[in-house]
């Protein structure tokens, strides 16, 4: 539920099991700032060269643009680099993406953090369960830049 | 215990069809009535007991079932409704072997007991899918009712605390019933189960394969074989009124003052007449006019006739209907009719001798509207049983030429192989003339055009519960213009009852109350566990 009361652990929210999360629980990240290169980067290896990160004049002829800005899809990923716990756990799997809405647009300079919330648990079987995520990306000045709802798969113990 | 080495057989013998009420198997008394078997006449079974305690009944529903059913989660319950639908598909052969005598074929009895396990198994799912693991069901999102966000508002449901009352008809003793008692479990409210006595021994027999699974908790499920006697009369505010059969009979239970003043719910699924339009594309010689034909014969003969989806009336393209009458006499007349026991028979008997009785008044009063092109109730062969002493009937199939100035093929309904075709002139007439069965459970179009289906869509959706579209590239998979699906809602305004059940998860919620809830998020987090 937007506005309730966070409940935040000492661990990692991926390093523990189905039932040892609880909803509300609460993850934030440290902000990571978006350079330029990155963009040019992600249109050069992904082949998304659409105008809008690629040429600044172009870009800014755009209602919705100052001028070239971020793909969408870079902020997810690096949303995703920004939350993930690298090591072998509970989470079995990313199992969808819920409701994603891009806010406000990420131009070079910018900073972007991500709070993960615990919005819903569904036991699947008798191993495992679904976890429902509320995901929000925001930039420097707390605004929202982006939100979701991330699904994984979660264990009921650990490896 | 229904004691199938006599139940038929035996001249006899009588199978006393019991109730079961506040945890006590309950035979019939005096006020019993007599059932006869379908297909011999002879008198198998007697229901009813005019003494039933259904004070007792809902009281046990009440304060047992009902607290030991919102105890569990959705998810719980799902598994329930799963591990019953399980349990009865290991007693399918004996449910098999008893349904025949209602008339029944084999391949009937696959409609109604397999289409009834069927549709627990798809509640089961829904459960566990699309509601959460708890005991409060969310519905829709949170609203911002405030501009910083300390104040929200979030609908949810939860079960209601009485007991669901079914009253269920006679054409689908297992079916009728596990589709009604699927979501009400699910919802986690207890139910009473009123099977119409031409048929209720079969309904019996799956209920108490249902207790005897140790599986429901107790007052969970009971079960009135023969009247309600007053019950009705006894409901609060709490519980539900869930009613399938004539649309004479739910007026009279649903005008009751008690009901009215009461405002209880009172859900009613009621048989209409229904219709089938061959599309204006769908000329002699293509793939759509043979499914056409292949559907309307298929809903006139299953069941005999007795099906609430049935079609009644036959909407053809004016220059078509020549054709249409012919294909259908060629395809009707293949219809073998006799003992339902028989792996020959395509079409059985009708439930009853009453029942015979009344679709052939109902038969005369279309025919005096109407020409009778198909079907001789006076001459017909019945293979492997006297035509006399069971309730055969022939398909019957008449003709209207002048639909706009008849009334009675629009308003009667014979329940039975009866059925009118009629001519339209352009796609408007086609359904101006669907809709005026006032209110219908469903219409099917048969065409390959687009802007026929939303043109139907568009002017029929209004009056109709269900609008079923198929064409030579849908028909392999289709799932045919008279089955409602546990996915799917069944119901219809107007003539059709007002009702809508199953759909899902909607199905579920005749059976709570939803309620606006607005406060804080800390405290709207701590209601919905979300």
């Amino acid at each position: 539920m937007p506005g309730a009361s966070e409940i935040t652990h000492a661990d990692h929210p991926f390093t523990r099991t189905f039932h040892e999360v609880e909803i509300g629980e609460t993850f934030h990240t440290p902000p990571r700032q978006i350079a330029s290169e990155d963009v040019a980067h992600f249109a050069e290896f992904t082949g998304d060269t659409f105008y809008a990160h690629m040429d600044d004049a172009a870009a800014a002829r755009n209602p919705f643009f100052p001028g070239r800005v971020a793909h969408g899809y870079l902020l997810l990923s690096f949303a995703a680099g920004l939350f993930v716990q690298p090591d072998e756990g509970p989470v079995l799997a990313n199992t969808g993406l819920d409701a994603l809405r891009f806010m406000k647009p990420v131009v070079p300079g910018d900073s972007l953090k991500v709070r993960l919330t615990v919005k819903q648990k569904t036991p699947r079987n008798e191993a495992y369960g679904e976890v429902r995520w509320h995901v929000t990306l925001t930039n420097q000045d707390d605004d929202l830049v982006a939100e979701y709802e991330l699904l994984t798969m979660n264990a009921y113990s650990k490896p | 215990m229904l004691d199938l080495t006599r139940f038929e057989t035996d001249p006899d013998h009588v199978h006393d069809v019991q109730s079961f009420a506040a945890g006590e198997w309950i035979g019939p008394d005096a006020a019993a009535r007599d059932i006869h078997s379908a297909v011999t006449g002879q008198r198998i079974a007697r229901a009813g007991n005019g003494a039933l305690d259904t004070e007792a009944m809902l009281r046990h529903a009440r304060n047992v079932g009902g607290p030991a059913l919102r105890a569990m989660t959705f998810h719980q319950r799902a598994k329930l409704v799963k591990a019953l639908a399980l349990h009865l598909g290991q007693h399918k052969d004996q449910l098999y072997a008893v349904s025949f005598a209602t008339g029944a074929t084999q391949k009937d009895h696959l409609i109604d007991i397999d289409g009834g396990i069927g549709t627990m198994f798809v509640f089961a799912s829904k459960g566990r899918r699309e509601m959460p693991d708890d005991h409060v069901y969310l519905d829709g999102g949170v609203e911002q009712l405030s501009r910083n966000g300390t104040f929200l508002g979030q609908h949810i449901c939860t079960p209601l605390q009485g007991v669901a009352v079914h009253i269920n008809a006679f054409n689908f003793p297992v079916w009728g019933m596990l589709e009604k008692l699927a979501p009400t479990l699910l919802a986690g409210v207890p139910a009473i189960v009123k099977p119409a006595t031409a048929s209720c021994y079969v309904t019996e027999l799956a209920v108490r394969f249902m207790l005897e699974s140790g599986l429901l908790p107790d007052g969970a499920l009971q079960l009135v074989s023969g009247g309600l006697g007053d019950m009705l009369d006894r409901l609060t505010v709490q519980d539900v009124v869930s009613f399938t059969g004539s649309a004479e009979t739910a007026l009279k239970l649903r005008s009751a003052p008690h009901i009215l003043a009461n405002s209880i719910r009172f859900i009613a699924e009621q048989d209409s007449l229904n219709a089938s339009i061959l599309g204006p594309d769908a000329a002699p010689g293509t793939p759509e006019f043979d499914l056409f034909i292949k559907e309307v014969t298929r809903e006139m003969t299953t069941k005999a006739g007795q099906k609430c989806t049935a079609i009644r009336r036959i909407i053809a393209p004016d220059p078509h209907v020549p054709a249409v009458i012919d294909a259908l006499q060629a395809s009707l007349a293949k219809t073998t009719i006799g003992n339902p026991k028989d792996s020959a028979t395509r079409m059985g008997a009708l439930v009853s001798a009453s029942q015979k009785a009344d679709v052939l008044a109902k038969a005369n009063q279309i025919g005096a509207e109407a020409e009778r092109v198909f079907g001789n109730p006076d001459r017909f062969e019945v293979h492997g049983a006297s035509a006399e002493a069971g309730a055969f009937l022939p398909p019957m199939l008449f003709h209207c030429a002048d639909p706009d100035r008849a009334t009675t093929v629009h308003e009667v309904e014979a329940f039975g192989p009866v059925s009118t075709v009629m001519p339209y002139r352009d796609l408007d007439h086609a359904i101006q003339l669907a809709n005026r069965g006032h209110g219908s459970l469903v219409t099917s179009v048969i065409t390959r055009d687009g802007d026929v289906a939303r043109t139907v869509a568009m002017g029929a959706g209004a009056y109709h519960g269900r609008l079923y579209f198929n064409n030579r590239n849908s028909m392999g998979e289709s799932t045919g213009h008279g089955s409602p699906l546990p996915h799917m809602v069944h119901g219809g305004p107007g003539r059709a009852g007002g009702g809508e059940e199953m759909g899902g998860v909607r199905g579920v919620m005749h059976y709570m109350q939803r309620t606006a809830i607005q406060g804080s998020p800390d405290l709207l987090t701590a209601i919905g566990r979300k």
